[in-house]
């Protein structure tokens, strides 16, 4: 299994105004006024509110990543399984007559098009549902993050049955995401996954220095125990 | 508080001093008028008197609003339906810690400062206040339904138009009603009494609701009523007394009748107290005086006494500290906050995660920030230690009262809730001896007549000596004890006996003794006493009658009473009391050999450690006495100062006494005690012995009670008979360095005398050297002489020397007595007591313990920082003052050593816990602030924040607080040294404060950033996600910590935490499966399953928790290891 990931460096996701920035209730698809908290991407000029409102969804990763394989073949990638099913299934409902609604209301500022052109090929995939844009909700924890962009569909071709196999890639990036006026960066990452998660050396040697404490300690107390009087 | 229960202060004969009492009544009326000119308004109780006053009308309205609310209803409910809500808040938000919440979620509110999910910070604040009130309003109802019993029961009122007794209820009786009250039924009121059933105008009380004490009580009926020629309900008069008070063992009034001009005085002796249940006599009348609200009882019963534990004064300094650290984060977020939002200059519009200008208004913006800081870092600063504090010592005590071991006759009872941990810091005890070290269950042993020792009845010569005879006469009569008839059927009888009833042990036994003698009181009312003489061989006897002319009473600084009797045409005066203070006011004409033998023996006797009373007696002719009784009418008659008024004129008549003997009784040990003085000394406390005998009975009872250890040898330096107790000190399971210093003798000091002498400059000086001057130079001598001594030291002081110590260098002297091993006061007063202590509180560093049962204890134990009364037979005044009560003064080892370091052990580890734990909180969220921008947020979402502290770890704090013992009882108890460690509070120091917020420093960097560099690459780990695994970490680790903590691990706190978890658990995956929008903008739903699925979340979280603690973990075992802090260093 290989996944790929998009990951943004000094990107403040987690700031309190920033996170604060959305109305879960409207992602839930109720058409209800949207919540003060979404400030100030609530509503737009002419009074309707935005779908989906908040800093969050305005600010939705929009850059288009394709990799290509040995500068001919386009790797085939599903936009679909990356986000938590609970997620998909509960958090995230689309409005009744989600076509009209979404072409009534408009969209973030930021945005090019209504939430409901997010994935015209899959209505299951589209508006609050689509899983690029629940992924981008759930926020990351830290400045520096990584999230899940595209899995590897391995049944629409015989030469990714079995992974990426060796050979050239050449990644094309539609650039519409600036990261300049913060200093970000932007990484793209390929990766498969193992039961520990992603390649990660901290855990090992964090382990092997409290093992080596813990050995230190133990020969101290031991001729402490051995040898100390009162 | 008066010390004269039930004693009769003025008792007369009416056919006798008929005449004298008029001229007595109209001299002092007539002096009167111009004297007791009341300052403050009296209280005025008008019976039969139409009120006189024609008054304008807001006149009349003011007295109205002032007399109203003289129903005896009584109302103890806080609360009514109406006003439950609003005062219960207001009182709950007279707790600093309430209102701290309050303005903190009322700040939260603030759209620019809110830090938190706004309805959830309301929670914790929420709950407290429900809790509380749920609590009052169930203790309002009880108090209500209580009430309302009360209110409703029976009494019988004088119906002046058909001069009957008619029911009514309690609730409707006001002041001025006359009701009666029949045998074995409660008082309604404080009433005055008008009449008895009895003939002898007298009536029995059981105040055992009041003062627990079992004894009957006499009182009777004001003099003036004796003669009436109607009855004293249809009688018109006027009572003037004091306005209504909380003091219930005193009552001065004056009685102005409407015909005629007398005035006439009662006391406490003819009133009677709500709650007191009549006994014997039939039926009494009485004058509602005070009701409902304002009686006695229930007056007295509202005042508390508020005490501080010093444990408080080092939580005060740390949370100063606290502050100071808050205060400094919450500046330096606001400030970086600031400036990481303008780093991103005119370009901010582009930055997606700014979404407001930072260059709007910044000062605006650093006071929402700090405040925003404020509100998120709130528990740096513990204010909720006060709620668990004041819950968990409600706990302890509760424990302490259920300790069989402390239980005799009586469990310990607990009053006070607030000084648990001062019991671990005693570091002087100052202790009564009579009744407290001593059983005061007396014994007569011995009286010395006349210069002879007699010791039983046989020893008696044949003939009459009208010496012996005096003295036993006044053993018989001079006393306030009464008799309880079983037969009087039988009272004709040679060999009848009466059986004695009264407050005062001493006279109960003397009479007693008396009686064996063969002078036998069998029958005593308020003007006669009828003493029978039984001759030698039982076989004839003579029955006297003593008028009583007048009876002066006892008091603690008179230390003597008398009584005026006359027979036949005779005047005696009889009087007994404490050597010193009969001794200056005998006749010069008194036999000199006589009083030195009975000097020398007096000297014996104190040194066989028993009580001895001097009995001397005058002979008056009718003019003196009568010139006197003027005097004494007047001073009886005044409303203020009336006691110390009688004191100067009882004065005046006892002089030029005959001495006539002495009596020895004896008073043992408790049990226990030299065992429990033993340990405490060992302890490092020290004893200070503060008794009203004198000197010999002090220092042989300190010898028998392993107080001080004197060779013999050099003790009886001036005394040469043999003494009864062994020298060597007592050897107890103590270990040896401990029972070597008990062993040690103790060298005496006696302040003044022997001082004086060894400075012989000094002694030449002393003539024309004033007090104070003497007394520095004492002092600074004393001080020398303690300074010089390698052996433990022993300071004997007198009552004398120290009221001038008290008056001139009391700081001074404490300060250098404060070096010696034990001090020995004798003959002091209850007053000398109060000063001292609250001249050592002011002195000492450590805390002070004072106990004693009687009621000259009372200053003492209230003015002490913690106070313990016996139960004791001198009644239970002291019991109802003090903070604690017990049945021994043995009970005090156990409480101290055992009870008192468990408790300051806990409750240390309690406060320091909670320190570091909400400091490791803290600063998790404040490291969170480097990685968003010190932006204010957590990942953690509202509830985590607000139960952290509360729900999710409490309770193994509170099992630890309630059952984590430092050491085990038996072991405290063998070993007080140990005391050691809490006295000095070893376990909570300066430095500890610090320790602990060091390592709760490194607990948070371990839980932030081990989750931080682990989780780094991780997609899955979002804000959620993150939040629950820091959640995780923190909330085991604090609750894992408290084993760490705590130096017993027992089921209790394994099971607590436990608990804890589980819930902490089961509370995380409910919400998360539930909740899909509870939150605004938290929403954590189905986070903690996600996360719990991964290996890395185990692992990761698995090191966190075992490196935070590993620091902890290695220092204690090497501290222990090293330096044992229970190890034996005696210092």
């Amino acid at each position: 299994k290989v996944y790929f990931y998009y990951g943004l460096v000094n990107y403040y996701q987690n700031h309190r105004r920033y996170v604060k920035s959305r109305d879960d209730n409207q992602l839930l698809g109720k058409t209800d006024a949207v919540s003060k908290d979404c400030q100030p991407f609530q509503k737009s000029v002419n009074g309707s509110d935005y779908t989906p409102c908040g800093a969050i969804a305005n600010s939705k990763f929009n850059d288009s990543l394709t990799l290509v394989f040995n500068g001919s073949q386009t790797v085939p990638l599903l936009n679909t399984g990356i986000a938590w099913t609970t997620d998909k299934d509960v958090k995230f409902k689309n409005p009744n007559n989600a076509s009209t609604y979404f072409q009534n209301n408009p969209p973030p500022p930021n945005w090019k098009y209504t939430a409901w052109d997010l994935d015209k090929n899959n209505s299951d995939n589209n508006g609050y549902k689509n899983e690029d844009f629940i992924v981008w909700m759930r926020t990351a924890a830290m400045p520096a993050f990584r999230k899940l962009y595209r899995r590897l569909n391995t049944n629409s071709s015989q030469t990714f049955q079995g992974g990426l196999p060796q050979g050239n890639y050449t990644l094309k990036v539609q650039y519409n995401y600036p990261v300049i006026n913060f200093s970000g960066r932007k990484q793209f990452i390929i990766s498969t996954t193992s039961w520990m998660g992603g390649k990660n050396p901290f855990l090992g040697w964090a382990y092997i220095v409290v093992g080596i404490v813990c050995m230190i300690a133990f020969v101290v107390f031991f001729i402490l125990h051995k040898t100390w009087k009162l | 508080m008066g010390n004269c229960t039930a004693v009769p202060t003025l008792r007369r004969t009416p056919h006798i001093s008929r005449t004298q009492s008029r001229r007595a009544t109209v001299s002092s009326i007539t002096n009167g008028a111009q004297v007791s000119v009341p300052r403050s308004e009296p209280y005025i109780v008008h019976h039969n008197v139409p009120s006189p006053v024609e008054s304008p009308i807001w006149v009349a309205i003011k007295n109205r609003r002032r007399h109203k609310p003289h129903t005896n209803r009584i109302k103890t409910t806080r609360y009514n339906i109406l006003t439950f809500i609003p005062k219960n808040l207001f009182e709950q938000f007279r707790r600093v810690a309430n209102v701290y919440f309050a303005i903190l979620i009322g700040l939260n509110w603030i759209p620019i400062v809110n830090a938190l999910s706004k309805q959830v910070a309301f929670i914790p604040l929420t709950v407290i206040l429900t809790i509380t009130a749920i609590k009052d309003l169930v203790e309002d109802l009880k108090r209500w339904r209580s009430d309302a019993q009360i209110n409703k029961q029976i009494a019988q009122v004088y119906d002046k138009k058909t001069k009957t007794f008619i029911p009514c209820k309690w609730q409707d009786l006001s002041v001025g009603n006359v009701v009666r009250v029949r045998t074995d039924e409660t008082v309604p009121a404080d009433i005055l009494l008008l009449s008895s059933a009895s003939t002898e105008s007298t009536c029995y009380l059981d105040t055992a609701a009041i003062d627990g004490e079992t004894n009957l009580k006499q009182k009777s009926i004001p003099s003036c009523f004796l003669n009436l020629d109607k009855t004293a309900e249809e009688t018109s008069f006027e009572l003037q007394c004091d306005p209504p008070n909380d003091d219930i063992y005193r009552f001065c009034g004056r009685l102005l009748f409407s015909t005629g001009s007398n005035a006439c005085p009662c006391d406490n002796n003819n009133f009677l107290l709500r709650g007191c249940v009549l006994r014997i006599t039939e039926y009494v009348d009485g004058l509602i005086v005070y009701a409902g609200n304002e009686t006695k009882i229930i007056k007295s019963s509202r005042q508390t006494i508020s005490k501080h534990a010093l444990i408080e004064r080092y939580i005060n300094r740390d949370v100063l500290f606290s502050s100071l650290i808050l205060t400094t984060i919450c500046l330096l977020c606001a400030g970086l906050s600031i400036y990481w939002e303008r780093s991103f200059g005119d370009k901010w519009t582009f930055v997606p995660f700014i979404v407001d200008d930072p260059f709007d208004n910044s000062v605006r913006d650093f006071f929402a920030n700090t405040l925003r800081f404020v509100i998120l870092f709130q528990v740096m600063v513990p204010i909720a230690l006060y709620v668990s504090l004041d819950l968990v010592r409600v706990l302890q005590m509760y424990t302490i009262a259920r300790d069989k071991h402390l239980k005799y006759e009586h469990p310990i009872s607990c009053r006070t809730f607030t000084i648990n941990e001062d019991l671990g810091q005693i570091g002087y005890v100052f202790t009564d001896k009579t009744g407290t070290l001593t059983q005061n269950k007396l014994v007569f042993k011995m009286m010395s007549v006349g210069g002879i020792y007699y010791s039983g009845r046989s020893e008696l010569p044949e003939k009459n000596d009208p010496l012996i005879q005096h003295f036993l006469t006044t053993l018989a009569i001079c006393n306030t004890s009464f008799i309880v008839h079983d037969h009087p059927e039988f009272m004709h009888r040679l060999d009848y006996q009466p059986k004695y009833e009264g407050d005062n042990a001493d006279d109960l036994v003397l009479c007693q003794t008396a009686s064996q003698f063969g002078v036998r009181m069998i029958s005593r009312s308020a003007q006669t006493i009828t003493v029978r003489y039984l001759d030698s061989s039982n076989s004839n006897k003579q029955d006297l009658d003593y008028d009583i002319l007048c009876l002066l009473p006892f008091d603690s600084t008179r230390k003597r009473m008398s009584i005026i009797v006359r027979l036949n045409d005779q005047i005696f005066l009889y009087i007994k009391g404490a050597e010193s203070s009969i001794w200056p006011h005998l006749s010069p004409l008194n036999d000199t050999h006589t009083k030195s033998t009975i000097e020398q023996h007096s000297l014996t006797f104190a040194e066989q450690g028993y009580r001895s009373l001097l009995v001397a007696y005058r002979q008056l002719t009718l003019r003196e006495f009568e010139s006197w009784f003027e005097r004494y009418r007047f001073a009886a008659n005044a409303l203020d100062n009336r006691e110390e008024a009688i004191s100067d004129a009882a004065t005046e008549i006892e002089v030029d006494l005959m001495l006539a003997g002495l009596t020895a009784v004896e008073d043992k040990l408790q049990d226990g005690v030299p065992r429990a003085i033993a340990t405490l000394r060992c302890a490092g406390i020290k004893l200070w012995l503060l008794t009203g005998d004198k000197q010999a009975t002090a220092l042989s009872t300190a010898q028998a009670a392993s107080l001080i250890n004197i060779p013999q040898t050099l003790s009886s330096d001036s005394h040469s008979t043999s003494r009864n107790i062994a020298p060597a000190a007592t050897a107890w399971d103590f270990d040896r360095s401990a029972q070597a210093r008990l062993n040690q003798h103790t060298h005496m000091i006696y302040y003044s005398s022997q001082l004086i002498e060894i400075d012989q400059q000094l002694r030449n000086r002393e003539s024309s050297a004033s007090d104070d001057v003497r007394t520095e130079k004492t002092i600074s001598r004393m001080r020398e002489v303690i300074a010089a001594q390698a052996s433990p030291v022993s300071l004997v002081v007198t009552g004398e020397d120290l009221s001038v110590i008290l008056r001139y260098k009391p700081k001074e002297f404490i300060r250098a007595a404060s070096e010696c091993q034990s001090v020995l006061f004798c003959r002091v007063s209850a007053t000398q007591k109060r000063e001292l202590v609250s001249v050592a509180k002011s002195v000492f560093k450590h805390r002070i313990l004072a106990i004693g049962d009687g009621a000259n204890d009372v200053g003492m134990i209230r003015e002490s920082h913690c106070g313990v009364a016996v139960y004791g037979r001198e009644g239970s005044q002291a019991v109802a003052a003090g903070d604690f009560a017990v049945d021994r003064f043995e009970c005090l080892r156990r409480l101290l050593l055992v009870h008192g370091a468990w408790c300051f052990t806990r409750t240390s580890e309690l406060i320091l816990y909670t320190f570091m734990h909400n400091c490791a909180y803290v600063f998790v969220i404040f490291f969170h602030q480097f990685f968003n921008g010190f932006s204010g947020a957590v990942s953690l979402h509202s509830f985590y924040l607000t139960l952290y502290s509360s729900l999710f770890t409490v309770l193994p704090q509170c099992a630890a607080a309630l059952f984590d013992q430092h050491v085990p009882a038996e072991r405290a108890l063998h070993e007080p040294q140990l005391y050691q460690y809490t006295l000095h509070a070893r376990c909570y120091r300066m430095w500890s404060y610090w320790i602990n917020i060091l390592d709760a420093i490194w607990q948070s960097s371990v839980i932030f950033f081990f989750a931080y560099l682990s989780y780094r690459n991780e997609f899955y780990i979002d804000v959620s996600a993150f939040g629950f695994s820091i959640a995780f970490s923190m909330i085991v680790t604090s609750l894992i910590h408290v084993l760490l903590q705590t130096s017993r691990v027992d089921i209790s706190i394994i099971s607590s935490i436990a608990f804890s978890f589980l819930v902490f658990l089961g509370f995380t995956l409910v919400f998360d499966e539930t909740c899909v929008v509870c939150i605004p903008g938290e929403s954590p739903y189905q986070v903690s399953y996600h996360t719990l699925r991964k290996a890395r979340f185990w692992f990761t979280t698995a090191l966190t928790i075992f490196t935070a603690m590993l620091p902890r973990f290695t220092i204690k075992c090497l501290y222990n290891t090293i330096r044992y802090p229970f190890a034996v260093n005696y210092e």
